[in-house]
């Protein structure tokens, strides 16, 4: 049985896989090949491109890096910030959907427990609002 | 056999780790939103890298994209550090369109060969 890899390796392993099927994808569209070594070579590039990017977005004094700073690294390529804008936008309206969702999920959940005891006083309630 | 669709690219938990590799003071995070626009950027650098290279070589009339088409496009894509050049990156900026570039940024425009177009 082989020993764990480290997680460098695996992780690279795990980049090279993704890269190549994205390479792949690129090469049906294009109607090339790459070579093995083509996809080797962006898998480095792209493992080592994570920590610029790391680099570029420490320069604020914070301890969590944000969507805004990820916006920066695209600020030098219209298209692209713009791509990666709408991508956040996208985000930050599925995490409100789902806010809402989850306020629905408890208020019915809260009515649940409580309209066995205060049942007759909502009807009551209720009456007097149609009245 | 059917294969189900899958959407190709980077998983959120891959971009997560590579991250934290990184991180070096291990105090450092990246919010779950961050994560997933990292994610994005970067699908769109790999996609973006394997098209221009993939353009370079078929400027060349070859159908096999190799390493040197990439490294003949890389100083697009990322920034170099260094004000010069080597004669081959010169040269070959040429033969690809648009490619007169300063390279003093980390994303360089056009930015476009993938984006424009739509995955």
């Amino acid at each position: 049985m082989a020993a764990a890899q480290p997680r460098p390796a695996r992780l690279k392993a795990a980049v090279h896989y993704t890269v190549g099927c994205l390479c792949q994808e690129v090469a049906e569209d294009k109607d090339v090949q790459f070579s093995k070594q083509t996809i080797a070579a962006i898998s480095e590039i792209t493992f080592r491109q994570c920590g610029v990017f790391l680099i570029l977005c420490r320069h604020a004094k914070r301890s969590t890096v944000t969507t805004e700073d990820v916006k920066l690294l695209a600020r030098r390529s219209s298209c692209l910030l713009k791509y990666i804008t709408e991508k956040s936008e996208e985000l930050a309206l599925n995490n409100m959907e789902q806010k809402e969702k989850k306020k629905k999920k408890s208020s019915a959940v809260k009515e649940g427990r409580t309209s066995g005891e205060h049942e007759a006083a909502v009807t009551e309630s209720e009456d007097y609002n149609m009245a | 056999m059917e294969r189900e669709e899958k959407a190709v690219g980077f998983r959120k938990e891959t971009v997560g780790r590579l991250l934290h590799l990184h991180f070096r003071d291990g105090r450092t995070r990246v919010n779950g939103d961050a994560q997933l626009l990292m994610m994005e950027m970067l699908n769109v650098f790999v996609r973006e890298t394997a098209a221009r290279a993939a353009r370079q070589a078929q400027a060349e009339d070859l159908g096999k994209v190799d390493v040197e088409h990439v490294e003949k496009v890389l100083p697009q894509l990322v920034r170099t550090g260094r004000r010069t050049q080597t004669a081959a990156q010169r040269s070959s900026m040429g033969s690809v369109p648009g490619t007169q570039q300063r390279c003093t940024g980390l994303l360089l425009s056009p930015y476009s060969f993938w984006i424009s177009r739509g995955p």
